[in-house]
């Protein structure tokens, strides 16, 4: 504790330091539509809320926050480095998971009731904290600790031959997780040993006291199933701990290598208990019953290893060969072999070319060979050029739906027009054909984006920060129907524009405005609109004080799921305070 | 030499000036980099002990001449001299600079200037709930152990099963999931459930003829199949 005091007081606060916190009460207006999807989409509620904090000691101590007071994504930061004690790096991060869409998950849709049957309200938080000790010196030990948790509730089914039954559920897990290490630091390489190991456990419960008819809508041999009651609980603890080592090492100044290792233990011990009541069928024995009660006991353990190897060559100037081997052993085997080589002819282009193996073996086998070329231009100090090409072939794959045959091409510009004007642009193709033998399956897909950062005489009177994506999707890929045993074909189909603007605009008395927002428009297989447009003032009242006022809309409609629909306005008063 | 007085004070007169050694190269580059050096005076490489020359090496001969072309400007292997992680962008030629900012404190490193498609992924109307790109992706390839980033947060998917749903430790979770953000429920890659499904079960692993799609209960996968990411009780994932 006097160490950790120490620590803190070392990291002396200065008047340079700054800071900021910003704090606000929101209002929601005019909800209208779909709440369950207005919560599965933005989830942002009434009330006081820290909305931003940061303070920033040079690099003595950084600290950040933000989401705090129910919103849904709440994180915490710091990170507090000293000469002579070490550093202290703290994530956490507090998430709320909400997800009850009504189209989803459904079955009884069509006979107009909205309960989405795998629907959870939930929250996830994560911390990680680790240590480096002492000053920085060629021995570095450090640990960490990390501890993920989720609770809360839900709806999920309780299956049954032939009936399924929508019931509440209970979720809790946690993960503790503990590692410790020495990182040795030399001019010529590195050296690392970490051992590490987590406590997981998962508690399910899913339980009902209500009589309920399931799913099934007609009778089973002229009798009517039936759930009168449950419990069903699920209890799994598992741990796993591991070793690692990864080490680098420059042998002479031609040669770079370098790779890690990591093996595992993970287990798991699971107690599965179910009592419940009502009409019940066993299919395979074609015997009805009033009551079941099973217990099982299981296990699960796989030993895990995985490693890699990369070597580094420059055997004249200007020229590097990189070898990269990867393989993991689990419940299935993957390999890959990387060969790239990166050339710099003139100071003005760089140019790559290399081939990729990938082979796995398990439930299926994979064997793909993947040869790349690219490279990147930059015929002027303000535009820089990027261009990529991929090609993969496969004689093997793992499932229908993986990648065998396919072309990727990557292009991407940047260009700084002027001192405060940057233009970007990127363009994504990906193009894959299997053939006949592994599964006719076609994907193709095409991303175009621009983005544009203006800051005319330095962006204190007016700011611009846009860009616009385009998105396309065609896939192909039969399939055979179960009950007709007849070829079917899954098409899906996305086209989607994507354009974000935000315009700051400087006002008299150091007063801000700023106006903008999002839009998202798509159609093909599940067409939506989300429209986000938002507008912000800032008005200073005091040196260290500013009053902020902030409004958003939101708006979000599926076509063929009119029932999704939601509209929401949100205010929000605040005020910004500054050191 | 060790009965030599004039040689000893030679040996003194040279070794006089190191100790100040560090300092005049100090004071040299701030003479012209002022508002450089005040900005480092803030960074981490600056607590470390680390001064100007330990990555611009001749600066000594700069600072006599004056041409620029006189010091050495840093290359992505005079950051990794200190910085063992391997930078994973450089296979395409993005250099450490591009990212990070060496003479000033450590700003919020942002993606979306290069990965904007990426980004705009995420105005999709499903989308991840993460703060940063660094809580999934490493971007230097430090491993904490040898799980997938995903089940980091979503730890019940992590396993081992004892039924395992294969594309989850094959195909990854991508295999049936957009990570940054879906126009589908549940980021998935395929607006309906039981197409998703059905894309890889058919052939040899079509689901049995009871599974009558005319009914939305099997056009709805996972309402039975409710342990779809993995199980430990039921071979065929339904508890």
């Amino acid at each position: 504790m006097r160490a950790a005091i120490s620590f803190f007081a070392a990291c002396t606060l200065a008047a340079q330091d700054t800071g900021s916190v910003d704090l606000g009460y929101r209002w929601n207006s005019d909800l209208r539509g779909s709440l369950d999807t207005y919560r599965s989409i933005v989830n942002l509620g009434e009330g006081p809320r820290v909305l931003g904090f940061h303070y920033d000691a040079g690099s003595k101590l950084h600290v950040a926050a933000g989401g705090w007071g129910g919103d849904p994504a709440a994180w915490f930061r710091l990170d507090a480095a000293n000469a002579k004690w070490g550093r202290v790096r703290v994530d956490h991060r507090d998430t709320a998971y909400f997800n009850a869409m009504p189209s989803f998950a459904n079955p009884l849709l069509d006979r107009g009731i909205f309960l989405n049957q795998r629907a959870f309200d939930s929250r996830r938080r994560y911390s990680d904290i680790e240590v480096e000790f002492g000053p920085r010196r060629a021995w570095k030990p450090y640990m960490g600790w990390t501890r993920d948790s989720g609770d809360g509730r839900g709806v999920t089914t309780f299956v049954s031959d032939a009936n399924e039954y929508a019931v509440a559920n209970t979720l809790d897990d946690r993960t503790n997780a503990l590692r410790g290490g020495i990182e040795y630091t030399h001019t010529k390489g590195h050296l690392l040993f970490e051992q590490g190991g987590y406590f997981f456990s998962d508690d399910q419960r899913v339980f009902t006291a209500d009589r309920n008819l399931g799913n099934r809508r007609t009778p089973l041999l002229g009798r009517t199933l039936f759930l009168a009651d449950l419990l069903q609980t699920y209890n799994v603890d598992g741990r796993n701990n591991y070793s690692k080592a990864a080490a680098s090492w420059q042998p002479a100044d031609w040669i770079d290598v370098g790779g890690n290792w990591i093996y595992g233990r993970p287990s798991n011990d699971i107690r599965y208990e179910q009592t419940n009541r009502g009409l019940f069928v066993d299919l395979s024995k074609l015997l009805f019953a009033d009551q079941q009660s099973l217990r099982w006991i299981a296990a699960a353990q796989r030993p895990h290893t995985s490693g890699t190897f990369r070597a580094e060559l420059r055997p004249v100037n200007k020229l590097r060969i990189v070898e990269t081997l990867y393989a993991d052993r689990f419940v299935w085997n993957q390999q890959q072999q990387q060969l790239d080589a990166i050339a710099d002819p003139a100071k003005w282009l760089t140019v790559r070319g290399g081939h990729r193996y990938t082979w796995a073996t398990g439930a299926g086998e994979l064997k793909r060979h993947t040869w790349s070329a690219g490279a990147t231009v930059r015929p002027h100090a303000r535009l820089s050029l990027f261009g990529d090409v991929e090609s993969a072939r496969a004689s093997k794959i793992l499932f229908r739906s993986s990648l065998g045959d396919a072309d990727k091409l990557r292009l991407r510009a940047r260009y700084q027009a002027m001192a405060n004007l940057a233009l970007q642009f990127n363009f994504g193709l990906l193009d894959n054909k299997n053939p006949p033998q592994l599964g006719a399956f076609e994907l193709k897909q095409h991303q175009s984006s621009a983005a544009i950062t203006w800051a005319p005489r330095g962006g204190g009177r007016f700011r611009l920060t846009g860009d616009y994506a385009r998105y396309a999707t065609r896939s192909n890929l039969d399939y055979t129907i179960p009950e007709l045993r007849q070829p079917g074909l899954s098409t899906f189909r996305e086209n989607a524009h994507s354009l974000s603007a935000l315009a700051d605009i400087g006002l008299p008395h150091s007063a801000t405005l700023s106006l903008g927002g999002s839009s998202y428009i798509s159609s093909g297989s599940r067409p939506a609109h989300l429209y986000q447009p938002q507008l912000r003032a800032s008005i200073p009242t005091r040196k260290n004080m500013h009053l902020l006022a902030e409004y958003r809309w939101f708006g979000f409609s599926q076509p063929f799921y009119l029932y999704e629909s939601f509209r929401s306005h949100q205010f929000l008063l605040g005020m910004k305070l500054l050191r | 030499m060790r009965g030599n007085p004039c040689c000893a004070s030679l040996l003194l007169l040279a070794l006089l000036p190191l100790p100040l050694l560090g300092q005049e190269k100090k004071d040299d580059c701030t003479t012209c980099h002022e508002e450089v050096v005040q900005k480092f005076t803030v960074t981490r490489h600056h607590i470390v002990k680390q001064g100007c020359d330990s990555c611009h090496t001749n600066a000594q001969k700069h600072a006599e001449s004056g041409d620029p072309q006189d010091v050495k400007h840093p290359s992505d292997a005079t950051c990794s001299t200190c910085h063992k992680k391997h930078n994973s962008h450089a296979r395409s030629s993005i250099s450490c600079s591009t990212c990070h900012a060496v003479h000033a404190p450590p700003a919020r490193v942002n993606c979306q200037n290069c990965h904007t498609a990426a980004a705009a992924e995420f105005r999709k109307p499903y989308k991840h709930q993460s703060t940063q790109c660094n809580d999934c992706h490493n971007l230097h390839t430090r491993t904490v152990n040898n799980d997938a980033n995903c089940v980091k947060c979503h730890s019940p998917m992590r396993g081992p099963f004892v039924f395992e749903h294969a594309p989850v430790r094959t195909g990854g979770c991508a295999s049936c999931h957009e990570p940054h953000g879906s126009a589908n429920p549940r980021l998935l890659s395929r607006a309906q459930v039981h197409l998703q499904c059905l894309e890889c079960h058919a052939g040899t692993s079509t689901p049995p003829a009871f599974h009558n799609l005319r009914e939305p209960r099997y056009r709805n996968c996972t309402i039975c199949h409710v342990k779809i990411h993995g199980s430990h009780v039921s071979r065929y994932l339904l508890r």
